[in-house]
């Protein structure tokens, strides 16, 4: 008896993690085989240009990937498919904001600001107070977004960016671009919020027990709100360093980033019910990612095989991630 | 005969019908005509897919499951169906492939979230990739064209009012055979609570299976009626409709958290849904804006769904004096 | 079959029943291995459960419901035969003398007809095996005399009956043996015509549970009694308003049948519902939220720890300080390790996650979070509810000392016996039993027994107490 107890408590007993370095260990494993194979196939792949341009790529991810993984900690099935349409928008109006020059960006950070609060807040009344489940609510937000940019812009590729943006592009330091010191920026900002802010601590328990969350007095509402605004605006930049990198905007462009979101914050270990996860996990499974689409790409490959492959490759990862418990249980 | 009232206006269906009947008779007032000539009929023709993929996905929402992979499948059946076309394959065979297709990629999502236990957002989510992708690879870019005459009959059986009819009208016969078997009140119970029908007897694994395989079924009739209708191929054609599709059950009075709702609601929903926005559209003169306005429709479509639904169940529990 | 929640009997009925897998042994069913995967396979072989949280469908009507776990056909059709089912139904409701339900909805039954119908689910079924988990604790003195008379007729066709249930009387009174889970052991089985209460308690608990504990009534004296809290409190469901008035270091128990308006109240006072103006420590305040109560000094314990206790994926630490760091803004005077063990928690380590521990314990810790955020009054809305007997003691004796330290305690019970023996222990009590959203008898002293509680409980007057 005394050591069925120990047994048992031994499997009960969990250690909290909400990023542990163990779980980090797949994804690692995972990049370096991609960017082995990737050479062998690809000659050339794991130069120091290519991988820089690999790291920028993830590095935009990365930062799609913080308001996915805030939206899906907040728990009750929160997921943020409008990802992709907050960038595409931020892209394609920065040349009308901006006028493309380095003042104008300023005014236009602002302005996405102010943009990616209001469109949030909407988000977060009508899925909090009229009970419309996230999913359904962000989905439709990016029809809204998607065609607010296309009557903007009507359908012009826009082509006059501020010279800064370009210049994340660039290196700044040895071989390493702009973008990355900015993404470590970013990323470290809003660690820092998630987990040692009263916000960040608190989204954690809305995410993990709603009633609970109530009961002990957490404004819930206020808290989930704010979620789905920090994920608007963070798109929002997210789509400005994705201008910055590709040097110009079309319609639609930031679309495939809502996929690899949500698939690189699953990799990385958050849950779709939320109340655990981070953004270390998302940063990694940005690169596995990005090396894979580049990989792909690299090789020639169409842009139907390269969806089915990422469609697949999402379904390989929820299958190990996200399986739900045995109804015999 | 109060009696008969307080359950009509509780029929789940009830407002999306109230709301399309409405509709139809303002606008009478307002265009007269409106309703004669070709409108309706070419109205029914360009959304019958539509419709027909909302009663399927409606039943997996009643069910408590979730696919969001609609749009790609139709789109994976146009592929199919017009390179079959173009590869002079016999219609009666197009035909059965299209439902092949659909039943397979519905048993894909099946699979995965019946037998797998993969959470059914996730899911339907990646085969909508997946779908999708097979489509582009398969047809780069719009081309072809289906067998003429099927076209033809199409638009033109019974004033172009027999074919949308038609397959919608077995679509919802369908639905009500399986809503006098066991199957139909299965679906309601592992909807409303998965683990109190698994405890009470009844098969989960199999009643999801059934759901999502049927869906898919229902999505190849959908993607058939389609290709008809644009008589091309085109393997971005649907991507947009997943959204339409699930409002459109909304606005049908089907809860997303299952158990609740009936399928003939998605009928008046996408009914509903579709004239608002034909309607809106045509009075809007930039194009360019109609995804937004399509998009803000849908919204307020889903908000004012779902808050008519509250409103109509707190009166009853009022009425009825309950706890 | 008894013992403490934590036991192991639920998990045993749900292993019979086909719903949950044991981690090893056999059972055996006329001498042949049993060994079902599913309930549909435990139905086959006649085992039929009811469930304590109970298999009834909101969505579905009646028929549909008692019917769901074997439906009938039309003959050699796929299509339901809705009028042998619906014959079906009836004829078993009318065993139940509830005939009149037919027709009516799930969700505006009370409980006692929920629980008789999910009985009625499981005798339409023809059990060899029937598991009774937990019924009778929500039925009136008549149903129970019923079920009684049905389950003798089942006895004498053959039929195995599994009686769980944690009232000892019912248990004696209609079981011909008893056996006694501890800890998911068995500690025996017994004759019960050879067993007394406390023996079977004393097993139950594995401790001596004569000793009662001690209280100081000196401790409060009649002039003490400082009125700290009065409120008026709007009951939307009943359409009535309760007045309460509350004095420092008084514990107020509240008694009376499920859905009378408990809840709602407590809820409500705590900012849960509509607002509220009341007057505390002299102060009018109103009370919108309970982010608004809680730094007015209120604290809120629900039974229901899955739904609004625990925070599962977080640890233990974090659900502990949950209220004082992220809504009051403070920090315990002692370290967490402290005031967890003085609330008597067994853990490993505060940063294990709160799902490590026994239901028992995670409710000390959500208990805990309270008890350290310096509240006055302690709201609880049936906070022992599914905890074993010594972590209900536990609790007891937290509240116990809250009271000593000043607070106030409001506990809703559902337990009329936690409510005579919590009233014992502290120094000022009273319990207040509500029927239909209203106070309808207030008892103190010796009026504090379990007859008085169950007379008023179901609407009549003490003049009419009677012995069934």
């Amino acid at each position: 008896m005394g050591e069925t107890e120990s047994v048992k408590e031994l499997r009960k007993k969990v250690f909290l993690n909400n990023q542990n370095v163990k779980s980090f260990l797949p994804s690692i494993i995972i990049i370096i085989i991609l960017t082995v194979v990737s050479n062998i196939l690809s000659p050339g792949f794991a130069s120091v240009g290519n991988m820089m341009t690999i790291s920028t790529r993830a590095c935009i991810l990365a930062v799609a990937c913080i308001g996915q993984a805030y939206i899906m900690i907040s728990g009750n099935a929160g997921i943020d498919m409008s990802v992709g349409a907050f960038m595409s928008m931020a892209a394609l109006l920065t040349s009308k904001f901006s006028g493309g020059t380095n003042l104008g960006l300023v005014w236009t950070v602002l302005i996405f600001i102010g943009i990616g609060a209001f469109f949030g807040f909407i988000t977060g009344v009508c899925i909090q107070f009229f009970k419309i489940p996230s999913l359904v609510m962000t989905l439709a937000m990016s029809s809204v977004i998607n065609g607010l940019s296309l009557g903007v812009t009507r359908g012009q590729p826009q082509m006059t960016i501020p010279p800064v943006l370009l210049s994340l592009g660039t290196p700044v330091v040895g071989v390493i671009r702009g973008m990355i010191f900015l993404t470590v920026i970013i990323i470290t900002v809003m660690i820092l919020v998630l987990h040692k802010t009263k916000y960040g601590k608190s989204l954690f328990m809305v995410g993990s027990n709603r009633n609970a969350a109530a009961v002990i007095g957490l404004k819930v509402n206020r808290i989930v709100i704010g979620t789905y605004m920090i994920s608007a605006i963070i798109s929002c930049i997210a789509g400005l360093m994705m201008l910055g990198f590709v040097g110009s905007a079309q319609l639609q462009m930031g679309d495939e980033y809502t996929l690899l979101s949500v698939a690189a914050v699953v990799i990385g270990g958050t849950k779709l019910s939320g109340g655990k996860g981070g953004l270390v996990g998302g940063i990694l499974g940005s690169l596995v990612l990005i090396i894979l689409t580049s990989m792909l790409t690299a090789l020639g490959l169409p842009s139907g095989v390269r969806q089915l492959i990422q469609g697949t490759l999402l379904l390989g990862i929820v299958l190990i991630n996200s399986r739900e418990l045995k109804l015999r249980n | 005969m109060k009696q008969r009232l307080i359950k009509l206006v509780q029929w789940t269906p009830f407002p999306a019908l109230a709301l399309l009947i409405f509709f139809l008779i303002l606008n009478q007032f307002l265009s007269p005509g409106y309703l004669k000539g070709n409108f309706m009929s070419s109205f029914l023709a360009a959304n019958a897919s539509v419709i027909i993929v909302s009663i399927g996905t409606s039943i997996v929402l009643i069910g408590g499951g979730m696919d969001i992979s609609m749009g790609g499948l139709l789109c994976l059946v146009n592929v199919v169906y017009v390179l079959l076309a173009e590869a002079k394959v016999p219609l009666a065979v197009c035909l059965i492939m299209c439902i092949v297709i659909g039943f397979a990629g519905g048993l894909l999502n099946g699979l995965c979230i019946a037998v797998f236990r993969v959470t059914p957002l996730l899911t339907t989510f990646a085969t909508s990739f997946v779908f999708g992708g097979i489509a582009l690879w398969l047809m780069k870019a719009p081309h072809g064209s289906i067998q003429r005459e099927i076209v033809k009959w199409y638009f033109s059986w019974l004033k172009g009012y027999g074919a949308p009819i038609l397959f919608i009208g077995i679509t919802i016969v369908l639905w009500l055979v399986i809503k006098k078997t066991k199957m139909g009140v299965w679906i309601y119970a592992v909807g409303k609570d998965e683990v109190k029908a698994y405890a009470s007897g009844v098969p989960v694994r199999t009643v999801k299976l059934f759901m999502y395989g049927f869906s898919g079924i229902i999505t190849g009739i959908g993607g058939m009626v389609l290709t008809t209708y644009i008589g091309a191929g085109d393997p971005l054609i649907a991507v947009s409709y997943t959204m339409t599709i699930i409002a459109a059950c909304v606005i049908g009075g089907i809860l997303l958290t299952g158990g609740v709702g009936d399928a003939i609601g998605a009928l008046f929903g996408s009914m509903f849904l579709g004239l608002i926005i034909t309607t809106v559209l045509s009075s809007v003169r930039d194009s360019f804006y109609h995804n937004f306005v399509q998009g803000i429709i849908m919204v307020m479509g889903v908000i004012g769904a779902i808050l008519l639904s509250r409103v109509i169940n707190s009166v009853k529990y009022k009425s009825l004096g309950g706890r | 079959m008894v013992g403490g929640n934590g036991s192991g009997k639920s998990t045993l009925s749900k292993i019979l029943g086909g719903s949950a897998l044991q981690d090893s042994g056999e059972v055996l069913l006329d001498g042949q291995p049993y060994a079902v995967k599913s309930p549909i396979e435990a139905k086959h072989k006649g085992v039929i459960i009811t469930s304590q949280e109970l298999s009834l469908l909101p969505n579905l009507n009646i028929v549909e419901n008692v019917c769901l776990c074997n439906m009938d056909r039309k003959k050699r059709s796929a299509f339901l035969d809705y009028h042998k089912m619906e014959q079906r139904t009836r004829k078993v409701l009318k065993r139940l003398g509830k005939e009149h339900l037919i027709d009516k909805e799930i969700n505006m039954l009370p409980t006692n007809e929920q629980y008789l119908l999910e009985l009625a689910k499981a005798l339409v079924q023809i059990p060899r095996v029937l598991i009774i988990d937990e019924i009778t604790s929500a039925l009136y003195k008549g149903d129970v005399a019923l079920v009684k008379t049905i389950l003798e007729e089942l006895k004498q066709k053959g039929v195995v009956i599994l009686f769980i249930s944690h009232r000892l009387n019912e248990v004696f009174d209609l079981c011909d043996s008893v056996t006694v889970l501890r800890n998911g052991d068995t500690v025996g089985t017994f004759k019960s015509a050879e067993l007394s209460e406390m023996q079977l308690i004393s097993y139950m608990s594995g401790r001596d549970v004569t000793q009662e504990h001690v209280v100081d009534r000196s401790v409060i004296k009649s002039g003490d009694q400082k009125v700290i809290l009065e409120a008026k409190v709007h009951l939307e469901e009943f359409d009535k308003d309760i007045e309460l008035n509350v004095v420092q270091g008084e514990f107020i128990g509240v008694a009376g049948l499920d859905g009378q308006g408990q809840s709602e109240m407590l809820r409500t006072l705590f900012g849960m519902g509509q607002p509220v103006d009341l007057t505390f420590y002299g102060q009018q305040r109103r009370i919108t939220s309970p982010s608004k109560a809680i730094k007015m000094g209120f604290a809120f314990l629900s039974g229901n720890r899955e739904r609004e206790g625990i925070f599962k994926e977080r640890s233990i630490a974090e659900n502990f300080n949950a209220v004082n760091h992220l809504v009051l803004n403070r920090k315990q005077d002692e370290d967490v390790d402290t005031c967890l063990k003085k609330n008597g928690v067994k853990y490993h380590g505060t940063k294990d996650l709160i799902t490590s521990l026994s239901g028992g314990n995670q409710q000390k810790v959500v208990i805990a979070r309270w008890t350290y955020t310096g509240a006055r009054i302690l709201l609880a809305d049936d906070p022992t509810k599914g905890i074993d007997i010594q972590a209900r003691r536990d609790a007891h004796e937290t509240f116990c000392r809250m009271i000593q330290e000043g607070a106030s305690v409001i506990m809703i019970s559902s337990d009329d016996e936690e409510l005579v023996e919590t009233s014992k222990m502290m120094p000022l009590a009273r319990v207040i039993v509500m029927y239909e959203g209203q106070i309808a008898r207030t008892l103190i002293g010796e009026d504090i027994n379990l007859e008085a509680i169950a007379a008023s409980s179901s609407g009549q007057s003490s003049s009419e107490v009677k012995e069934s």
